[in-house]
């Protein structure tokens, strides 16, 4: 009985990681996008400072 | 005018993305942006790259989900009831393993920059704060080394854009004798104000780096030309634009009032290409400048086999 429990979460398991790294797919940025974010991250915190 | 020095920059590396050059220490997490080979927080020579940092830190988190599901696998052949329970339960537990490997493995290129966007937000107080930590780096090497403390800056303006780190910059290089072969830039210096070191920076690139003067620094010189008239060398810095933007035709073309205006001033050779592009041209509308051009050569230029 517990081999099959075990089993299921194992399936389950595999599942949700790989709707997970699905999911992450689709909203992955470009690497353009990545550089405008962190240039906008670092650039709207600093020029207040300044 | 205090001495200008005679030096030679450290070239730039330049990267296709700024990301590029953000390292992160893997042993006290510090940021920097600077190239130095030992973390100046820790002293150790763990600055990796963050792109490095990441992807090690994702195939980490994958691991450890291949170690869950490889437990929970030989937990299930564990409690197997007959030698074929367990048997069917390794199949399975292998079969489902493999199966969360390749998607893992095809997922990696998308999970790394996913996991660097979430980094950068996370951590976006620490990056600012390490960056800044760069800065006063920088402006401590001031007293030593000028040119030190340029090149730390110009590493640093990749990331912060700000009007106070460019006006910096072009202070220490107006301090530098500047030289054709040099690593010089112009358009990410400009601001938005007056300023008389850059309008002053920007002369003499025109100078030696003609073809670094393009529509943003000419437009820059234009706005602020009753400012420029005002200082010492006003008339030089405003000729060798001028001079500069003959390079070509659309800018000729373009701001055809403003060359008019400094045409006796620019040298022959310039002048002599000016001359040439508006006889190749008659159709092209030159406003006044053709007239101008005509009378400044019958006055200097009148028996000159050149033209
Ligand atoms: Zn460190």
């Amino acid at each position: 009985m517990i081999t099959y429990v075990c089993l299921g979460i194992l399936i389950l398991f595999v599942a949700v990681k790989s709707a997970v790294y699905m999911k992450h797919r689709k909203h992955t940025p470009s690497s353009d996008e990545l550089d405008l974010k962190l240039l906008s991250l670092i650039n709207q915190k600093s020029d207040r400072h300044d | 005018m205090t001495k200008k020095r005679a030096v030679t920059f450290k070239p730039y590396i330049k990267t296709r993305y700024a990301y590029e050059k953000l390292r992160v220490c893997r042993h006290c997490q510090q940021f920097t942006v600077l190239w130095e080979a030992e973390c100046s927080q820790c002293g150790k020579s763990t600055l990796v790259p963050i792109r490095e940092r990441v992807t090690a830190k994702v195939k980490r988190t994958m691991l450890n989900e291949r170690l869950i599901a490889l437990f929970i696998g030989l937990v299930a052949i564990y409690f197997g009831q007959t030698f074929l329970q367990m048997i069917l339960s390794a199949a399975a537990a292998i079969l489902l393993i493999a199966l969360l490997w390749f998607v893992q493995r095809r997922m990696l290129p998308f999970e790394v920059p996913s996991e660097m966007e979430t980094l950068f937000e996370q951590e976006q107080p620490r990056i600012i704060e390490d960056i800044k930590r760069n800065r006063k780096l920088a402006v401590a090497a001031l007293k030593d080394d000028e040119l030190l403390t340029y090149e730390m800056l110009r590493e640093i303006s990749t990331f912060v854009q700000n009007d106070k780190i460019r006006l910096q910059q072009v202070v220490l290089l107006q301090s530098f004798v500047l030289r054709k072969d040099m690593d010089l830039r112009v358009e990410p210096l400009l601001i938005d104000s007056f300023d008389t070191d850059l309008a002053a920076y920007i002369g003499e690139v025109a100078k030696v780096q003609r073809e670094l003067i393009k529509n943003s620094s000419i437009r820059y010189i234009l706005a602020y030309e009753a400012h420029i008239l005002e200082m010492e060398n006003g008339v030089e810095i405003l000729s060798s634009v001028a001079g500069a933007a003959i390079r070509l035709k659309k800018y000729v073309e373009a701001y055809p009032e403003f060359i008019r205006r400094y045409a006796r001033n620019i040298p022959k050779d310039r002048f002599l290409r000016l001359y040439r592009m508006i006889q190749q041209h008659p159709e092209s509308y030159w406003g006044n400048l053709a007239e101008e051009v005509a009378v400044i050569r019958r006055e200097r230029y009148e028996w000159d086999s050149d033209f």
